[in-house]
């Protein structure tokens, strides 16, 4: 079953296509990733998910429910935490956590007490008093004390210094197993670390939406050395991104690696390569070469 | 209701500060009002010109706030509030906001005008339906448009900018159409009676109501925009298409098939203190 289904998502700002016509479904129980350059579109994505924002056209379905009409019921079973969430600063931390405990059926209070305590949170300093890191760690302990279904975090780790990412990520890890958790960001690293599916959006337009394992399987930096610059086949072949020549070495991305008919297709192209090495990409890499890819194309 | 009393207990708590100030206020003013008089004595003129300051100024600026503040507990503009993705129900959000100006405005006012007419020498009771009555247009007429200003804006500064720029356009449109001999609604409403007058609030109760509801039921901010600036150049322009002539000649007739004013009597008490002795007595159709 999906938590969310989005057909032929739009959203549009006057003359500027935010969205454009996404088509995506994340499975229950997963972690999403959706990555993409800075204005690619994800925060008004998930902000038309989480109905902040009206679709300009197609639909879009979370947890089983038209995301127009979702309502109290809903948002009791979602966790929604934002870089830019506008927090009521007068509140302190207790107060934010006991204003909100009548809301939602399922507050747990140990787990609320707990999740203070693991995040080292003050609980007597108003949230104004608080530094960015600290108040999304407030909104964090607030989105996670109910035991949400679905819990979308919008560009979380944003300015974070890396001891907070971390115990903000493992804090989510331990605490939200069974969840699915939609989480947007520009900070690859972290992500690569714990989504189990990834979706890529540029433009507004979702370019591939996957499974981790099977994005780390099909992306390979491939090198390979001749005698002499060799001729390059014409035409090049779509799924290798981003040749570079230099001497007698040509460097090029495989969008397609398939480790049966892959080191074929190479001796086929250049009869004259004296060595390939084919290397796994880290998800930075792979991201750096289809946006670079994408420039071009445009 | 439960969360609407859950959300009227927690914007008491943030606001406490600016209830006391608005409390002490309209306490102030209930004893300075309470103890007008209309004879001349340097004492009494600088209560009722203090009375006044706080009836037409401090009063309505300092509910205006107060409304205001309520409203941008939980702003209906925009995009990144915390609220939004939390389970609040409309309704209750509504139902609170409301709640929560009827029991530091409204009710305060009401209790106000109880003690005023206890010091002037009337039973508060004598006349509850005026009371009532008075308490109700105090709230459509003053604070429902104040609400619907604050549902569609995010900060008392921007509020405060609208109604200057609302202000600032009545002046040039009465500046720029006067020479031409077209007044606005502003003047016309005076100048043909209640029937015009009463339209004009109607229109202006409505546009306030539908603004806010249709802000809390939708968050439709543009609309709601939409629909509060279209209410000003209809309260503005709308009554030069009103059929004064006959609405003058029908107000007229009513207002001398209803009211007898030859029973207005006043009676002067020795003590130099005066009390209205009888109110115009209302004669029925039949009569």
């Amino acid at each position: 079953m999906s938590v969310v289904c989005t057909r032929e998502l739009s959203k549009y700002f006057r003359h500027t296509h935010a969205v454009e016509k996404l088509n995506l479904e994340i499975p229950e129980g997963s972690i999403f990733a959706l990555v993409g350059p800075n204005g690619a579109g994800k925060t008004t994505t998930i902000k038309t998910l989480m109905n902040i924002l009206r679709p300009s056209a197609g639909t879009a379905e979370v947890l089983g429910t038209n995301s127009r009409r979702l309502g109290p019921a809903e948002f009791a079973q979602i966790g929604y935490v934002s870089e830019n969430q506008e927090m009521p600063l007068w509140m302190t931390v207790h107060y934010l956590m006991s204003w909100l405990r009548p809301f939602y059926p399922d507050w747990d209070n140990a787990w609320a007490e707990e999740l203070l305590r693991q995040l080292d949170l003050p609980r007597d300093r108003r949230l104004a008093e608080l530094s960015r890191g600290m108040r999304i760690k407030a909104a964090l302990a607030s989105s996670l004390a109910y035991h949400p279904k679905f819990i979308v975090l919008d560009e979380p780790f944003a300015g974070l210094d890396s001891l907070v990412r971390d115990e903000l990520i493992e804090a989510l890890l331990e605490r939200c197993a069974g969840a699915t958790i939609m989480i947007s960001s520009h900070d690859l690293a972290e992500i690569e670390t714990f989504s189990s599916h990834i979706g890529y959006i540029e433009g507004g337009s979702l370019r591939f939406c996957e499974e981790m394992s099977s994005l780390a399987a099909r992306f390979r930096e491939i090198e390979i050395t001749f005698d002499e610059p060799p001729p390059l086949p014409t035409p090049w072949p779509a799924a290798w991104l981003e040749p570079s020549e230099s001497a007698a070495v040509l460097r090029f991305v495989d969008s397609q690696f398939n480790a049966d008919s892959t080191p074929e297709e190479i001796h086929r192209a250049f009869p004259s390569a004296r060595a390939a090495s084919i290397k796994p990409m880290p998800l930075r890499a792979i991201f750096v070469s289809l946006a670079k890819s994408a420039r071009k194309a445009a | 209701m439960r969360q609407a009393w859950h959300i009227f207990l927690k914007d008491v708590r943030r606001l406490r500060y600016e209830l006391i100030v608005v409390l002490a206020l309209t306490a102030v003013y209930a004893w300075l009002q309470g103890h007008w008089s209309p004879l001349s004595s340097a004492r009494t003129e600088r209560l009722n010109v203090m009375a006044g300051l706080l009836r037409g100024f401090l009063l309505p600026m300092s509910w205006w706030y107060l409304a205001s503040l309520a409203v941008y507990g939980e702003p209906l503009p925009g995009d990144r509030q915390f609220w939004v993705t939390r389970p609040y129900c409309r309704t209750s959000l509504l139902g609170a906001k409301l709640l929560f100006i009827v029991a530091f405005v409204s009710v305060p006012l009401l209790l106000a005008d109880c003690f005023i007419l206890t010091l002037q020498g009337f039973h508060p009771w004598v006349s509850p339906g005026g009371l009532l009555w008075h308490g109700l247009a105090v709230f459509a007429v003053l604070l429902l448009p104040m609400i619907a200003l604050a549902c569609i804006t995010t900060s008392f500064a921007q509020a405060v900018l609208a109604v200057l720029a609302i202000i600032v356009s009545i002046i040039i449109l009465e500046t720029v159409l006067s020479p031409f001999g077209r007044g606005t609604m502003v003047g016309i409403s005076v100048g043909s009676g209640w029937m015009a007058s009463s339209l004009f609030c109607l229109v202006y109760i409505a546009a306030a109501l539908a603004v806010t509801i249709l802000q809390y039921s939708t968050r439709r901010t543009w609309a709601a925009r939409a629909v509060f600036l279209a209410a000003v150049p209809l309260l503005l322009f709308g009554g030069r298409f009103l059929p004064r002539g006959s609405m003058w000649v029908t107000q007229s007739r009513l207002l001398e098939s209803r009211t007898d004013t030859s029973s207005i009597t006043a009676v002067f008490a020795p003590g130099g203190a005066h009390r209205q002795e009888s109110r115009p007595r209302l004669i029925g159709p039949s009569a």
